[in-house]
C-alpha cells in the first residue's frame, strides 16, 4: 500500500497566519494519496458541461481523480454519470474520449447494457446461474452523486457530504453566472475543441497570482503587439492599477478580479453591433455593458474548473509532480459566428501547448516544482498582502454579479494561495 | 505570377524541407520566419487532423501577424520556457508531392520525428507536415505549412520551440 498522510501530518504542513507553506504540500507522494482520498474521490469533482453531451447516447469519457466516469444522455434525454466499469469481471465498457451510443458492450465477455445503465444482456445466460441472473442489480453503477449548476456537471464519489450548492457558495455561482451571460441567450457550447498541456508539477499550482504576470508573461503575444506599435504593455500597469482586486470566493475558490480593469469597445464591425444589440435585448443596456466591460470571471474553483474567457479549463492530478489542464474553448450561443471565432483566436494566442501565455506558466510551475524538492529551507513564503486583506460587498457591480461578503486585498496579493490552502487544510484534516 | 512550378524538382523540395527543418532545429528564428511568403497559413490541428479552424480551436493557427508575435516572443529575452532554448534534430521522409492547387506552387506531403532535449528531458514527436511551396523571385518559399501531430489529442508538453 502507498503511505498516506494523516490529518497530525498536514496540520504541521502550514504557518498560514505568518505566511509560510511547508514544500511538502506540493511534493510529498503521502500528501497526493490523501488528496486523492479527502479531495478527488469524496469531495464534488467537475466532470463535464452538459452542451458536450446534447443528443441522447451521446457520451464523453472523464476522470474523478483516479476513477474513469462516462457522462452520457440516455435515450429519454436524462444525464447519467456511471462508473466505466462492467459489473461482470470489471473491464472498462466505454474505450473513447466521446461518441455516440444506445449501448455500452463490454467487449470481454459481451454484456451489454442501455444508455440508461440497465444491463440487457448476458450471453449464454439460460441454466449459467441457479437461480436466475438478477439483471437488475447488475446495472452499470453510477457516480453515489451528480449535480449541475447551468450545465455545469460535478460528481461525487462519497454518497454524503456537503452539497454542490454548499461546495459552490454564492460567489462561485455569481463567477460562473458572468461566464454563462457572455451569451445572449445564457449558455456556452463546449463541443469545439480543446488543447491540452501536461505539466510536470503539482495540481495546486492554479494560477490566481497578480503578482507574476508583469515578470513571467513579459512575452507574450500581446506585448510583443503592443511592443511593435510603440505602445506599454498593459500587464506593466496592473500592478499598479488599485481597482483590481485578489478575491476570496469562499470554500477555496478565488479570482483575480479584473473587472473594472475595462476591455475597451468592441471592434467596429457589424457581428460586433449584431452582438452588442442582442446583449442589450436580453440584458439591458447597463448589464451588458456591464458584462461585456467585464472581461469575465479569470475564476478557479476547487479542486479542478477554471474559467478564464474564453476557456473553461478543467485540471486532472497524476501524481505529486504532475498535473494535466485541457483547456476547452467556450463558444456563445446565440451570437454571430466571429464572435466564436475571436475566442478561438484568443485562447490559441495564449493557451494549450504553445500558447504564449500557458508556456511561460508551464516553465515556472515546473521550476517550482524543482524549489519543492528543497530540503534545506524548505518553507515557501506567500505573506504578501497579509495585512491589507479586508471584507469587501462588491457594491458596485450589479446584484446578479455582485460578490458579497468576499475577502479581498490587492490584485498582486498573495491572499487567493492563503484562500487555496486554507480550504486545503480542511478538506485533508476532515476525520 | 512570378514563375510557374512545372520545372521545380524533386531534388528542390527535398532541399527546401531539410533547409527549413534545419532553421528549426538550430532556432535561428529570423532565417526561418524568412521562408515564408507574404501570405501565412501555419497551422498545427488540436484533437483532430482536419477540420475547419474557424469552428475548432487550434494548438497553433498563424496569420503572418500571429507568426510575427511568435517570433518576437522567442527572441525577446522573456521567453522562459525557451531559456535556455531546445535542442533538436528532425528527420523527415516519406516525401510525396501531390497535385498543386496553383500553378506556382507545390504541395508536399513528407513525415517527420523530431527529438527535442531541454533540461534533461527527451521528448519524442511524430507528424505528418502538409507544405504549400511557392515560386517567388527569391526562390521557394512556405505559403502553407500544416504539422499533423501524432499525439495531437493527448496532453502535450511545451511546443515552444519551432515545430
Amino acid at each position: 500500500m502507498t503511505t498516506i498522510a494523516q490529518p497530525s501530518d498536514v496540520s504541521s504542513l502550514l504557518r498560514l497566519d505568518e505566511g509560510f507553506v511547508h514544500s511538502d504540500v506540493y511534493a510529498s507522494p503521502a500528501i497526493f494519496e490523501r488528496e486523492m482520498e479527502q479531495i478527488f474521490h469524496r469531495g464534488w469533482v467537475f466532470v463535464g458541461h452538459d452542451s458536450e453531451i446534447p443528443e441522447p447516447g451521446d457520451y464523453v469519457l472523464r476522470w474523478i481523480g483516479r476513477q474513469s466516469v462516462i457522462m452520457n444522455r440516455d435515450s429519454h434525454g436524462a444525464v447519467h454519470l456511471f462508473m466505466n466499469r462492467c459489473r461482470h469481471r470489471a473491464n472498462s465498457v466505454c474505450q473513447f474520449e466521446q461518441g455516440n451510443s444506445a449501448f455500452f458492450r463490454c467487449a470481454y465477455h459481451g454484456w451489454t447494457y442501455k444508455s440508461d445503465g440497465e444491463l440487457v444482456g448476458v450471453p449464454y445466460a439460460d441454466g449459467a446461474y441457479e437461480p436466475q441472473l438478477d439483471k437488475a442489480g447488475f446495472s452499470l453503477v453510477p457516480a453515489p452523486r451528480m449535480a449541475a449548476y447551468r450545465g455545469f456537471v460535478w460528481g461525487s464519489l462519497s454518497a454524503e457530504g456537503p452539497s454542490l450548492d454548499e461546495h459552490l457558495g454564492v460567489a462561485a455561482k455569481r463567477a460562473i453566472d458572468l461566464f454563462c451571460d457572455h451569451s445572449p441567450v445564457g449558455e456556452i457550447d463546449v463541443r469545439h475543441g480543446a488543447n491540452k498541456s501536461v505539466i510536470y508539477a503539482n495540481w495546486k499550482f492554479q494560477g490566481g497570482d497578480g503578482y507574476h504576470p508583469p515578470f513571467t508573461h513579459q512575452a507574450d503575444f500581446g506585448t510583443m503587439r503592443n511592443q511593435r506599435a510603440g505602445r506599454t504593455s498593459p500587464l506593466l500597469g496592473m500592478i499598479k492599477k488599485d481597482t483590481t482586486l485578489s478575491r476570496d470566493l469562499g470554500n477555496g475558490h478565488f479570482c483575480l478580479d479584473l473587472r473594472t480593469m475595462g476591455r475597451g469597445p468592441l471592434p467596429d464591425a457589424p457581428w460586433a453591433k449584431e452582438y452588442l444589440a442582442s446583449m442589450i435585448g436580453s440584458y439591458g443596456a447597463e448589464r451588458a455593458a456591464y458584462i461585456l466591460n467585464s472581461g469575465g470571471p479569470h475564476s478557479i474553483l476547487m479542486p479542478n474548473i477554471q474559467l478564464l474567457n474564453p476557456d473553461l479549463r478543467v485540471l486532472r492530478p497524476i501524481a505529486a509532480d504532475q498535473f494535466e489542464i485541457t483547456f476547452y474553448c467556450a463558444f456563445l450561443k446565440g451570437v454571430p459566428k466571429e464572435v466564436n471565432t475571436a475566442r478561438l483566436r484568443l485562447t490559441e494566442s495564449r493557451m494549450g501547448p504553445a500558447g504564449s501565455v500557458n508556456v511561460d506558466d508551464v516553465e515556472m510551475f515546473e521550476r517550482n516544482q524543482l524549489g519543492m524538492q528543497q530540503m534545506v529551507e524548505p518553507w515557501k513564503y506567500i505573506g504578501r498582502g497579509m495585512a491589507r486583506e479586508r471584507v469587501d460587498n462588491d457594491d458596485a457591480a450589479p446584484p446578479e454579479y455582485r460578490y458579497e461578503n468576499c475577502r479581498v486585498a490587492h490584485y498582486s496579493d498573495e491572499l487567493t494561495q492563503r484562500a487555496q490552502l486554507r480550504w486545503w487544510a480542511a478538506q485533508m484534516e476532515r476525520p | 505570377m512570378i514563375g510557374s512550378a512545372i520545372d521545380i524538382t524533386k531534388d528542390a523540395i527535398e532541399a527546401f524541407l531539410y533547409h527549413e527543418a534545419r532553421l528549426a532545429d538550430e532556432n535561428r528564428y529570423d532565417e526561418w520566419f524568412a521562408l515564408w511568403t507574404e501570405d501565412v497559413r501555419y497551422w498545427v490541428p488540436a484533437n483532430l487532423d482536419d477540420y475547419d479552424p474557424d469552428d475548432h480551436v487550434s494548438i497553433i493557427y498563424d496569420n503572418r501577424d500571429r507568426l510575427q508575435d511568435r517570433i518576437d516572443r522567442l527572441k525577446s529575452g522573456g521567453a522562459w520556457a525557451q531559456e535556455p532554448q531546445s535542442r533538436m534534430r528532425r528527420l523527415i521522409s516519406n516525401i510525396q508531392i501531390e497535385p498543386p492547387d496553383r500553378p506556382d506552387e507545390v504541395r508536399v506531403v513528407s513525415n517527420f520525428v523530431l527529438g527535442e532535449l531541454r533540461h534533461g528531458h527527451e521528448a519524442v514527436y511524430f507528424a505528418q507536415q502538409k507544405h504549400r511551396l511557392r515560386v517567388t523571385a527569391e526562390g521557394l518559399r512556405m505559403a502553407a505549412k500544416t504539422v499533423l501531430l501524432v499525439k495531437n489529442n493527448e496532453p502535450l508538453h511545451n511546443l515552444s520551440f519551432l515545430i
